[in-house]
């Protein structure tokens, strides 16, 4: 009878449980590399995406390929990078205090004699009762909350400006800054334009034509905010009061005041009383009455979201904006500027015969 | 004869009960200083030799006495002075008469064969001496008029040295210091302690060492140390904290490229690794963690770093030297 082995099942059965142990921790490990780095790369992918969408270079699809392509790259980064059982190994041990058991029993594996045997066992032992689980949890980190908030923000920014007041920021931007800009506003809105048709064409999709009334209606809306605009320090009649002091501090031009209390009414008369018109009367009432109040309701019109009517008026600048007029009024005289900027108006205004500004 | 697991397993708990068995018998005639004792019997287990630095007065001889005395081995004490001479501490031949009436030489043995040596005050003895424990400590053999003679097993040297008076000493070279396996010095006692050491000597009451064990013992304890494994992070922590001891090297610390003049040599790992299979076993483990080694770092490195100029005017001590090299290369944890 041949003479039984020293060294049989037990390093072997031993070796063998920690070779398949350290496997399959690697083996988690690469699946929560991959899970976080797609968690990263995909929401990336789709915000770098809606970015070029919404620049008008890259077509609608962009942000779904990109956001598989990082995906894909992630996982194939992952699976690339995956530690070496030694590494692994070394991972264990330092995660559950093994005193480099793990890494020993690995490297004596294919050894022979009794310490090998011994390691093994000592190892497999520790091993045992462990889940890879909870050794190496699916910790997400920061990052894929960072990326998967940029990449909704990035997709919700387009969707909200389409659907909300697309021309509210940069008409605020330019109403405050004196509404004196008028090429740069007529070029943005080309390009805004230019977009929108591109868009569709770009994506393989028929394009829509835009109705040449809608067309109209919006040119008629920017032409009779351009000549509705406050007018800037150097478009001011010489003749004109300087600007006094509103109670917030912020500077009224007294003579805008029967602007605004003639204006507001009738520019929502003339926008029809969309959401979109008055935004757009609010920021220029806002401009006309207190320079450099950003947005609507610091400058007296709370601009209104869709067909709700605005807000009633609150600021100071108004009250004493619509107090002089009243005096004014109640005196008779009008200023001959204000005249004007009234006949500017109303030749602003569309005439349904023609479709533009008319004479009255 | 090939060894069974259950074979280590058995010398493993032999060893771990001879050196808590040491362990406690030190701890009766040597207060306090655990880690002294523990290192002290780590070197020994390994077969090195230790060079023990302390006071006068401290315990060093009764220490390594009464290691020899708990173990039931021989042990010799040589008292180094300027006018030992090499063949007072190898033996010589002497002309003596047989029974048959005739003269011839035979070997009369000198002190350092014994399983267990103390060289008191080594840095006392002239150079010429001193080279004469070189070959007992590094070979384990004694060349006397050309004839070799071994030394036996369990062999140990103990040699201590006085790092205050250093009045007419000869301090020992670089390459015979690299021949001692730890440098281990012997702290003041603690109050504590000291009140310890006065109840236990100055009664009438003698402490009787219980002797077990014996060179045997030694010798198989020795063998099982030898064949602990050594895991890959304990060998890349032993490599480079050597590295780290050069101060042209890469891993090289600041403190060890302002300090420091020559760095550690490849027996320093030696020692480092051999004790930390010794302090695994005691562990229960059969395989070097790099935890073990660092923590043998100090009294393996504490005596092969040379310090340059620098160090030496700022009195950087070579223990901050290694604390650095260990922190640098990933701290004791």
């Amino acid at each position: 009878m041949p003479a039984r082995s020293p060294f049989e099942s037990p390093r072997d059965a031993a070796a063998a449980d920690v070779l398949r142990l350290v496997v399959a921790a690697r083996r988690r490990l690469r699946t929560v590399a991959t899970v976080r780095l797609v968690a990263i790369a995909a929401p990336a992918g789709v915000a770098a995406g809606a970015v070029l969408v919404t620049a008008g270079w890259a077509p609608a699809e962009t942000p779904r390929v990109l956001g598989v392509l990082g995906a894909i790259a992630a996982a194939a980064w992952a699976a690339v990078r995956t530690p070496s059982l030694a590494v692994v190994a070394r991972m264990l041990d330092a995660r559950l205090g093994l005193r480099d058991r793990v890494a020993a029993a690995l490297q004596l594996q294919f050894a022979d004699g009794p310490i090998a045997a011994l390691v093994a066992r000592d190892a497999a032992a520790r091993l045992a009762s462990v889940r890879m689980t909870t050794v190496f949890p699916l910790a997400m980190g920061r990052m894929p909350a960072v990326a998967i908030a940029l990449a909704v923000a990035s997709m919700a920014w387009p969707t909200s400006s389409r659907v909300g007041t697309p021309e509210a920021a940069p008409r605020t931007a330019s109403s405050d800054s004196g509404g004196t800009d008028d090429a740069s506003s007529r070029t943005r809105r080309d390009s805004r334009r230019a977009a929108t048709t591109a868009e569709p064409r770009a994506s393989g999709r028929p394009a829509t034509p835009q109705p040449a009334e809608s067309r109209a209606a919006d040119d008629r809306r920017d032409t009779t905010r351009e000549a509705f605009a406050p007018a800037a320090a150097s478009d001011r009649p010489q003749d004109a009061p300087p600007p006094v002091a509103s109670p917030r501090g912020a500077p009224v031009n007294t003579a805008g005041t029967s602007q605004q209390t003639a204006a507001a009414p009738a520019a929502a008369a003339a926008t029809g009383r969309t959401g979109r018109s008055g935004a757009g009367a609010g920021s220029t009432a806002s401009g006309g009455l207190t320079a450099g109040a950003g947005g609507a309701a610091p400058g007296g019109v709370l601009a209104s979201r869709g067909s709700e009517p605005a807000a009633p008026v609150v600021s100071g600048s108004f009250r004493v904006a619509r107090a002089n007029a009243e005096a004014a009024l109640a005196r008779d005289v009008i200023p001959p500027d204000y005249r004007d900027h009234v006949r500017a108006y109303f030749r602003a205004l569309p005439t349904p015969s023609t479709g533009a500004g008319g004479t009255r | 004869m090939m060894q069974t697991p259950a074979d280590i397993e058995a010398q493993a708990a032999i060893f771990r009960e001879v050196f808590e068995h040491l362990r406690d018998e030190i701890g009766r005639v040597f207060v306090g200083q655990r880690s002294l004792v523990d290192h002290l019997l780590l070197c020994f287990f390994c077969q090195g030799h230790a060079l023990i630095e302390g006071a006068p007065g401290l315990g060093k001889t009764v220490l390594v006495r009464t290691l020899g005395e708990a173990l039931n081995l021989s042990f010799s004490r040589i008292q180094c002075t300027p006018d030992l001479m090499p063949a007072d501490v190898t033996g010589t031949n002497l002309l003596a008469e047989t029974p048959q009436g005739l003269r011839e030489f035979s070997f009369r043995r000198g002190p350092i064969f014994a399983n267990v040596v103390l060289a008191d005050e080594i840095n006392r003895a002239t150079p010429r001496t001193q080279a004469a424990f070189l070959e007992a400590l590094q070979e384990r053999h004694v060349t006397v008029f050309g004839v070799t003679h071994p030394i036996e097993e369990p062999f140990a040297v103990f040699a201590t040295q006085n790092p205050i008076e250093m009045e007419g000493t000869y301090p020992l070279p670089e390459a015979q210091l690299d021949r001692f396996f730890f440098k281990l010095t012997v702290q003041t006692p603690s109050v504590a302690d000291l009140a310890e050491i006065l109840a236990r000597t100055t009664g009438t009451g003698a402490v009787r060492i219980a002797a077990r064990h014996g060179a045997a013992t030694v010798r198989a304890m020795t063998d099982v140390i030898k064949q602990v494994a050594v895991s890959p992070p304990a060998l890349d922590r032993v490599l480079r904290i050597i590295s780290a001891t050069h101060p042209g090297a890469e891993e090289a610390p600041p403190i060890v490229r302002k300090y420091v003049q020559y760095g550690a040599s490849p027996r320093a790992a030696q020692a480092m690794i051999l004790a930390g299979k010794a302090m695994a076993l005691l562990d229960g483990r059969y395989h070097v963690a790099a935890e073990d080694v660092a923590q043998v770092a100090l009294p393996a490195l504490n005596h092969r770093i040379i310090r340059n100029f620098h160090g030496e005017m700022e009195q950087v001590s070579t223990g901050a030297i290694v604390e650095g090299i260990v922190a640098a290369t990933g701290g004791n944890g």
